[in-house]
């Protein structure tokens, strides 16, 4: 490798070999963002159909089947190829050296080995998709999944691949944090998105090798009967639940928890603000990647679980809502009596709490035992995750984008449109789910294409609602791509960010830093930057 | 007979002197020094163990759990097996990875023909304890134990099925991990000759070391958990 | 416990001779005592010699003693999730129809492999 540090990393080596085979964080993290933005499209048109059958009580250009078929495609091409590896692979890749003040990840190799393994793991759940495409669920509960003749095995296979992306991401993230950080940069002066990519790398490395054997046994019990989850032969499908959840639950962390250090690191530039209450944040994150692994019965309630497993979890489900709850005060704390600048950016900050903690106060309520038996399996529960996970990760995961695509790109995108696209998405979101609650509430049973007529005029509300969604997005793609021709260029630092990465030209240079930088201060210390004192 | 194209392979590099020197390891780009190099490396392949432990875990979880269930099913099947053959291959392993570790510290002593003599000796050993699975193997295939749908093995108990389905998940799962291991050990023997080991530089054997040890780490629980229980 | 001050610092030989002999006599006793005891007690005696084995390869064999202290408190943090993940498993299996013993034990199920093999069992029927 030569030292060229001077260039910008897109100049330094140019032509389609030198993207495929890069080892550099930066161009991976880049390409993984393009396959993930693809998979979220993907899935995307899936929702956009699914919403559609729904406009009328009766079904009607979809089969059963199809319908089926169509829900789980969305639920597995959105969790496994989208939200997992959304924040980490891409942004995580991209600055977590950076903010460290590090030349590259520790295993730059391992990286694109990771980077591959994705796309060969999308192919196989594309491939799936051709062949007959499966119609469990994207949870793959036996027994049907070991019964139905769709492609459960090349899509379990899908996941399992991926899987092992995310584990190797989890690794080299883990080793870069701890080994890599520039000197003086010490474990508490780690910007927080650090953080919490560190605790992400946890989980990723402690839950994922358990998706990776169930969905093994899964393929064995397809494959060759082994018998362990197959109840005509003795074994026990409730474990396949355990298993699955085991992974699945603190899986949803690893959607999250990037998406509140994206959050941190907004809300401190945009209020100019030291972040209110620093360690505790870092905690929480821990705290929270802890609590993900006693948590999982609480998909159990109804499965038949024991009683006493089910008081246990419900009682741990709770907890979960301390760490969480710790980070939404500190971000409102954070800003009260910042100067506040409401940058796109921001204002999917501000989204992010809003949605956040309805999501959140909802999933409260399904942690109550008593409430959640009439909850199970309808729009409540729909409504609630798509709350956590778009109105949470998506939000933090496009804000974030925006906050570091002059950096990324070195071009800044339209801030007209930009607000507008955010306003179309905030308000589509909300009108396609929070009418969910409403439905759920009253007992529409999720995963149906037909229903009672008196529910027709809230599903179609949703579906108007799912437009405006989609309108919003494709706005969004539109001022960014064109924001990459014709952008105006960008400065280093547009935002008066005081973290690593707006130490460094836009974009960055081929290492990182022409000189590695020094760290004399806290990550938001704003006080010490501007030589003057903020209240 | 492999011994032998090992031995002409050794006698071409080792004549010539550059062997004796080594060829010098740069260290890669993003690290400061050598030493940060291996502390990280070392630190990934802890971590990427502690993935390994979870993903067996996962099966010796199914494992409790069914032994709970049934535990007379289990203290039946285990005398389907062949204490045997499994101290046998217990040993084996046990002296493998002994093995192992005396190569690298051969190696890391610059003594670089014992060291590939030690490792080659650790990859027969390992591919005795993949012959005597074999063995084994051939063995319950041919009295149909087999896992579920297969089984067609004679039993008091009616739900023995159960086990072989956990057995050949376990000892399969456990076996390709060693096969993978036999190529690693066969790759760091290749670079040795190559003459790229030596006491400047061993971070790839360490790393593999401790992926044998793992393997029969995991074995160490196999053993008693299957072929002991009474 | 000693920690070596660099990597290429060689720790001493004996542990290890004295190392693989433990292993290979406890893994002997282990196998004699199992042919003495049965149940839950042979269970426990045989997973503590096996987790004496264990932790003899984890800390002398891998290294561990001279090690890096955080790749201890990693495996040991591994070791307590997978625990986790044991407990909280069995506790329900253990227990799940404490309450609601109407349909009898889940898991009771017989096998219907022997009876129906001949016949075919295990393709389309289910």
């Amino acid at each position: 490798m030569s030292h060229v540090p001077n260039i910008n990393f897109f100049k330094a080596t140019t032509g389609l070999k030198s993207w495929l085979f890069t080892l550099d964080h930066k161009r991976i993290g880049l390409m993984y963002l393009g396959f993930i933005w693809f998979s979220f499209f993907l899935g995307g048109i899936f929702a956009l159909l699914l919403r559609l059958e729904l406009l009328f009580p009766n079904g009607w250009f979809l089969t059963d089947r199809q319908y089926d078929q169509l829900f789980t495609l969305h639920g597995a091409v959105m969790v496994f190829l989208f939200i997992i590896p959304s924040i980490p692979a891409s942004l995580g890749n991209f600055f977590l050296p950076i903010m460290i003040g590090a030349k590259d990840v520790a295993f730059p190799r391992l990286n694109l080995a990771s980077f591959y393994i994705y796309v060969v793991g999308a192919v196989f759940g594309i491939g799936s998709m051709l062949i007959g495409a499966v119609d469990t669920g994207w949870t793959f509960y036996t027994p049907y999944s070991t019964s139905t003749d769709t492609a459960v095995i090349t899509m379990t296979l899908a996941a399992f691949i991926l899987g092992f992306s995310s584990i190797l991401t989890g690794v080299n993230f883990l080793a870069t944090v701890h080994n890599m950080r520039a000197k003086g940069m010490t474990w508490f002066k780690m910007p927080l998105f650090v953080w919490s990519l560190y605790a992400t790398a946890v989980i990723q490395i402690l839950a994922t090798p358990v998706l990776g054997i169930t969905l093994l046994l899964l393929i064995l019990e397809k494959t060759i009967n082994i018998g362990i989850f197959d109840p005509s032969l003795g074994g026990d499908p409730i474990l396949f639940q355990h298993f699955f959840w085991f992974y699945s639950h603190p899986a949803v962390y690893i959607m999250i928890l990037p998406a509140m250090g994206l959050m941190s690191e907004m809300i401190s530039t945009f209020s100019r603000r030291s972040i209110f209450g620093y360690r505790f944040m870092a905690y929480s994150s821990i705290a929270i990647a802890i609590i993900a692994f006693l948590v999982w019965g609480h998909h159990l309630f109804v499965s038949g679980q024991s009683m006493y497993a089910n008081m246990i979890f419900s009682f741990l489900t709770y907890l979960v809502a301390i760490p969480s709850g710790i980070k939404v005060f500190n971000w409102m704390a954070t800003m009260y009596k910042g100067s506040l600048d409401l940058k796109t950016p921001f204002l999917y900050a501000l989204a992010f709490i809003f949605l956040f903690t309805i999501g959140g106060v909802t999933g409260i309520f399904l942690a109550a035992l008593a409430v959640d038996i009439h909850l199970t399996d309808t729009y409540f529960v729909v409504a609630h995750f798509h709350y956590v996970m778009v109105g949470g990760t998506v939000m933090a995961f496009i804000g974030g984008m925006h906050y570091w695509w002059p950096k990324m790109i070195g071009k800044m995108y339209n801030e007209y449109w930009a607000r507008v696209a955010c306003f179309l998405i905030f308000l589509g979101f909300n009108l396609v789910f929070f009418v969910q609650f409403i439905m759920g509430s009253k007992g529409m049973p999720r995963r149906y294409h037909t229903y009672l007529d008196q529910f027709q005029p809230l599903h179609a509300f949703s579906t108007y609602g799912s437009w405006v969604l989609g309108l919003g997005f494709l706005v969004m793609i539109i001022y960014l791509i064109h924001s990459i021709f014709y952008g105006e260029k960008a400065p280093a630092n547009p935002w008066n960010g005081i973290t690593l990465e707006w130490k460094t030209e836009s974009p960055p240079v081929l290492e990182n830093f022409d000189k590695v930088p020094e760290i004399t201060h806290d990550p938001y210390d704003f006080a010490a930057v501007d030589g003057k004192k903020y209240e | 007979m492999i011994l032998m194209i090992l031995r002409q392979l050794m006698e071409k590099n080792m004549s010539s002197n550059e062997v004796l020197v080594g060829r010098s390891h740069e260290v890669a780009h993003q690290f400061d020094t050598a030493e940060q190099e291996f502390n990280t490396a070392k630190l990934g392949m802890w971590v990427f163990m502690a993935q390994e432990i979870l993903f067996f875990g996962g099966l010796f979880v199914a494992y409790a759990v069914f032994r709970m269930m049934h535990p007379d099913m289990f203290r039946e099947a285990a005398h389907h097996l062949s204490l045997k053959w499994g101290l046998l291959n217990t040993l084996f392993l046990l002296t493998s990875s002994f093995t192992m570790t005396l190569g690298e510290r051969a190696i890391r002593q610059d003594k670089i023909k014992q060291g590939i003599m030690l490792l080659m000796t650790t990859v027969g050993l390992a591919t005795a304890f993949m012959g005597v699975k074999a063995i084994e193997y051939a063995a319950k295939i041919h009295h149909g134990y087999l896992p579920a749908k297969w089984f067609f093995g004679e039993g008091m108990d009616n739900s023995l099925h159960l086990f072989f389905g956990i057995y050949f998940a376990l000892t399969g799962l456990h076996g390709v991990h060693v096969i993978i291991g036999i190529g690693l050990i066969l790759w760091l023997v290749y670079r040795t000759i190559r003459g790229e080991f030596g006491s400047h530089y061993f971070l790839p054997i360490e790393m593999v070391t401790l992926y044998w040890h793992l393997v029969d780490l995991v074995w160490t629980f196999l053993f008693p958990l299957l072929y002991l229980i009474r | 416990m000693s920690k070596l001050h660099s990597s290429h610092e060689l720790p001493p030989l004996k542990p290890y001779i004295i190392t693989f002999g433990a292993l290979i006599a406890i893994t002997l006793f282990n196998v004699t005592i199992s042919q003495f005891t049965s149940g839950s007690l042979g269970l426990i005696l045989t997973m503590v010699l096996a987790s004496v084995n264990a932790i003899l390869v984890l800390a002398v064999f891998m290294g561990l003693w001279w090690d890096n202290r955080f790749h201890t408190v990693a495996i040991v943090t591994t070791f307590l999730f997978l625990s986790l993940f044991f407990i909280f498993t069995m506790l329900d299996v253990a227990t799940r129809d404490d309450l609601d013993p109407r349909e009898g034990p889940a898991f009771d199920i017989k096998s219907p492999v022997q009876k129906e093999h001949s016949s075919g069992h295990g393709g389309e029927s289910h």
